[in-house]
């Protein structure tokens, strides 16, 4: 995700300007010889920087210029707007100035964030900006404070929140600042607005109420000092000529954020909170269109750095369309409920089982036809990358080559293949008696399951996979309607798969081998949250790519 | 009582007009641009001029961070943009200056004359600049602001040494014609309603007419000063050709604070007031409000009665005559001649007869413009008194 969030404030000496604001590097990115001083995300005793002396002399010497430097991009700056570092625990490895804080991601140790001033590209340098005075100069917001969102294809997309605090010292009493998060994604940006808008609302009423009890503080001190004194009036005081008022600092910057809430180590955890805002922005799952406006497309290249609800269809549509074609009627399954009527409960379910759960498949009979018909239905059960399949073969091949295999009648199945890895159906039907009617037709099936898992498996508890299957082929509905109900089923289960790959691989640096290993209780954690029994854990373990054994 | 609910007030009508959805960027009407650095006042300005608010409480207004532009629905329609001093508004990437500049109105460059004011004539310069060269038309006024610290020799100083720097900067850049006028200012007294009479009268089209009809009233009826007052603003559109003189301005602007105030809180009612109250030890004052207060988007002619009399102890008598709901006559004639009270009433009513004619000329050309689509034109044509 190529984002960037930074905090820009109302200064009341240079107008709108970039106070501090936080980037996420990824290692490949060309690397910029910053000189952070590296920081914890924990907010642990950071460490930084040069001294504040450094700071103020820049500020005297860059406050007595003409105002056409308003606008340049040039790193002046006010106290009121300059960022600070807290004093320093260690001395910093080298003497050369430091501009920010760097912060290493844990669980990714190939993205940093990094908080500076200002972004060190020049043309994002100059779209942050331009959010900023922008967001500040430019855009309503009703009630003044909160969220608003604009921006262009050009200077990317920007979220800005908009808060106010307290400043005993400032003119009205108050001064502005505001969040922005700038993206060229628009969409993701939109879609990212609620979490955005809630975590922005929560980090202003933590500054502003800080600032308020402070300011309240002051004003109190204020009055205690006017009291002693010959005026008694409640309020803040109106100094005793206008003259007195004016001059008084007229040009002098106001104070730094960090000056103004006590908190010396604002900026710390300011970087902090943002690097964790860009961190689980980037993470959450993002509905995207895909290329063909059809719900269920043909066929669609599937990358896995797409992530997408809907997964395609392949072309499982036409090869069946193709048998169809080819005539004869009879010898064709035609859907899973034809399935189901054929097998029966406890075998249909055997075999379902079997399959979604990553075993292998053998589909035999005397006429290929059926077998195919069988894969076909099957195979609309899985996501695509979860099944491979070989319907004709002569010979047995692995489960590392396919995990639908349709053999001819006649080939064995090798001893030394685990038995309990396989699945054998095998089906034959008598072509002697052909009755008209369908029923009767069914009837002329003969079947045979062998192998496969353990039946205690499969009746020892709940599943939900299977019960919802079922439930949904005894809905007795019409062909088109039920493939539709079918479908929307698999998706369900995907993307149930697709979390629990994205939360366990989140939670661990080695990726996907380690996360087999990962301990149960957290496993069973996070599938009570997708709603699932312990039961369906293999079959989510299968669809996330994830190896069983 | 507030003042923000103008629409009460008998002589008083809300400043946003019915006609506030239309886009400020996109309607013609003229513009008073209010620029100049930060803390030099602008904010103030507008909220003592437009908004009535005490000049002592703009001390605690809060820095302003966006233009706040504001459409001001009165006589003349118009709409003051007051800009952050902070930000510079004419770099082209931010900003698209010819949106903001390009409308025919005034600039105001308002200077800090109580503080170091050689960086605001740098911006003023450049200001200047960049602005003509974006609309030839616009024409520039320049606030020497905050002068009511200054002694009275230190203002004239400062205002000649302003004068003296700024010209000189221009003439070196070949600009000698652009017209600059300054005024000193404070919004602790009249002089900043009195600079922004003389800036909004630049924008009048039909200020020579409306001249020429007091002048009219003026000889025929021994008036000594007439003022044609804005009611809402105070501000004054036209005067005869008499010099102002401050004093006199003043006390006719405070008369109007005066009736606002009476019809406040008398006015309210439909039925005939009389009051008759002493408001200064030595002052005489009769009261006569027939306002019929309410709805004034609808009912035009209720305010126009409006009339007031104070009788000066030095022998003058001030008259007030509402015109329209948006302006008010107000007159200081020796009371020798007040004794002809019904050619005073008669003149009167001719002059406001006229007046009327002024502007409805002006609404139907409006009207008619905008009909056929076309950009208004204002036309000016004579209307004898």
């Amino acid at each position: 995700m190529n984002a960037i969030v930074s905090l820009v404030h109302f200064c009341e000496v240079d107008g709108p300007s970039v106070i501090f604001c936080t980037q996420a590097f990824h290692a490949n990115s060309a690397e910029d010889n910053l000189d952070e001083v590296s920081v914890s995300s924990r907010g642990s005793s950071p460490v930084a920087d040069q001294t504040h002396s450094d700071n103020s002399r820049e500020t005297l010497s860059n406050r007595k210029e003409p105002f056409v430097n308003i606008n340049r991009p040039a790193p002046a700056s006010c106290a009121s707007c300059a960022f600070s570092l807290p004093p320093l625990d260690t001395k910093p490895i080298h003497n050369s100035e430091i501009k920010g804080f760097k912060t290493r991601d844990e669980e990714n140790p190939l993205v940093t964030y990094k908080g500076s001033r200002y972004p060190q590209d020049q043309q994002l340098y100059a779209a942050v900006r331009q959010a900023c005075v922008r967001s500040l100069s430019c855009e309503f917001c009703q009630g003044r404070e909160g969220p608003v969102l604009f921006g262009d294809d050009k200077n990317g997309y920007v979220l800005s929140y908009m808060f106010k605090i307290k400043d005993s010292q400032a003119r009205g009493f108050q001064r502005w600042y505001s969040f922005i998060f700038l993206m060229t994604d628009r969409v993701y940006l939109v879609e990212s607005w609620p979490f955005l808008v809630s975590k922005f609302r929560i980090l202003a009423t933590g500054i502003q109420s800080k600032a308020n009890q402070i300011f309240e503080k002051e004003n109190a001190a204020k009055e205690e000092r006017n009291d002693g004194t010959f005026l008694t009036r409640s309020g803040p005081l109106p100094p005793t000529s206008p003259d007195q008022f004016l001059r008084r600092r007229a040009n002098q910057p106001l104070r730094s954020l960090v000056d103004l809430l006590k908190s010396k180590d604002f900026f710390v955890q300011l970087h902090a909170n943002f690097s964790w805002i860009l961190k689980a922005c980037g993470r959450h799952l993002q509905e995207k269109p895909i290329n063909d406006q059809t719900m269920f497309p043909n066929s669609v290249v599937f990358s896995p750095k797409t992530i997408m609800l809907l997964d395609p269809i392949a072309t499982c549509q036409s090869s069946f369309g193709l048998n169809c074609l080819k005539g004869d009627y009879e010898t064709r399954i035609e859907d899973l409920k034809a399935l189901y009527n054929i097998l029966g409960l406890d075998a249909f379910r055997k075999l379902i089982l079997n399959f979604v759960k990553g075993n292998q498949l053998i589909i035999r009979g005397n006429d290929p036809r059926i077998v195919q018909s069988v894969i076909s239905n099957l195979k609309e059960l899985v996501p695509n990358e979860c099944c491979s399949i070989m319907e004709n073969e002569n010979n047995y091949q692995t489960i590392s080559k396919c995990n639908i295999l349709g053999l001819s009648a006649t080939t064995q199945i090798p001893d030394d293949v685990n038995k309990s890895t396989v699945c054998s159906l095998y089906i034959s039907q008598d072509y002697n008696k052909s009755p008209k009617d369908d029923i009767a037709r069914m009837n002329t099936f003969e079947f045979d399951l062998q192998y496969g898992i353990d039946d205690k498996w499969i009746y020892s508890a709940p599943n939900s996979f299977i019960n919802q299957l079922l439930g949904i082929l005894k809905l007795n509905l019409p062909n088109e309607l039920m493939n539709t109900r079918i479908m929307i089923f698999k998706e369900q289960w995907s993307s149930k798969a697709k979390q629990f790959l994205r939360f366990i691989t989140g939670n661990n640096n080695e990726g996907r081998n380690a996360s087999a290993n990962m301990d149960l209780t957290k496993q069973m954690e996070v599938i009570k949250y997708l709603d699932i029994n312990e039961n369906d854990l293999p079959i989510i373990k299968f669809w996330a790519g994830l190896k069983t054994t | 009582m507030s003042h923000s609910e103008g629409d009460e007030y008998s002589l008083h009508t809300s400043p946003i007009g019915n006609d506030v959805s239309e886009d400020p960027v996109q309607d013609h009407r003229p513009r008073l641009l209010i620029m100049g650095l930060r803390r030099s006042g602008k904010s103030s300005i507008q909220k003592v001029v437009f908004h009535k608010m005490p000049a002592n409480e703009t001390l605690f207004l809060e820095s302003t961070s966006k233009i706040i532009k504001e459409n001001i629905t009165s006589f003349i329609d118009f709409q003051v943009w007051d800009f952050p001093g902070q930000i510079d508004y004419f770099d082209t990437a931010t900003y698209d200056s010819d949106v903001i500049f390009g409308e025919y109105g005034a600039l105001i460059f308002v200077i800090d004359a109580q503080d170091d004011y050689i960086e605001a004539l740098n911006r003023l310069h450049q200001t200047v600049l960049r602005a003509h060269e974006r609309n030839k038309n616009l024409t520039f006024e320049v606030f020497i602001h905050k002068v009511d610290a200054l002694s009275d020799e230190y203002k004239i100083d400062t205002q000649r040494d302003i004068q003296q720097r700024t010209t000189d900067e221009l003439a070196d850049v070949g600009l000698e014609n652009v017209p600059l006028s300054f005024y000193l200012t404070s919004i602790y007294d009249h002089s900043i309603f009195e600079a922004f009479s003389k800036v909004i009268q630049k924008l009048i089209p039909q200020l020579p007419t409306l001249e020429n009809l007091l002048n009219i009233l003026c000889s025929n009826s021994g008036i000594e000063k007439a003022f044609l007052f804005d009611v809402n603003s105070k501000i004054y559109i036209a005067t005869d050709s008499s010099p102002v003189d401050m004093q006199t301005y003043e006390i006719c602007s405070d008369m109007i604070d005066v009736i606002i105030d009476i019809s406040e809180i008398y006015g309210r009612t439909t039925s005939f007031h009389h009051i008759s109250d002493e408001i200064y030890e030595d002052n005489q004052t009769q009261v006569e409000t027939n306002g019929k207060t309410g709805n004034y988007g609808t009912t035009t002619d209720t305010a126009n009665d409006a009339a007031s009399l104070i009788k000066l102890n030095n022998g003058m008598v001030l008259c007030l005559r509402g015109v329209n709901r948006f302006l008010a006559l107000v007159c200081l004639l020796r009371s020798d001649n007040f004794e002809k009270h019904g050619l005073i009433d008669y003149n009167f009513q001719c002059f406001k007869q006229a007046i009327a004619d002024v502007f409805e000329l002006k609404r139907r050309s409006a009207e008619r413009f905008r009909h056929e689509g076309m950009r208004l034109s204002v036309s000016e044509e004579n209307v004898g008194g």
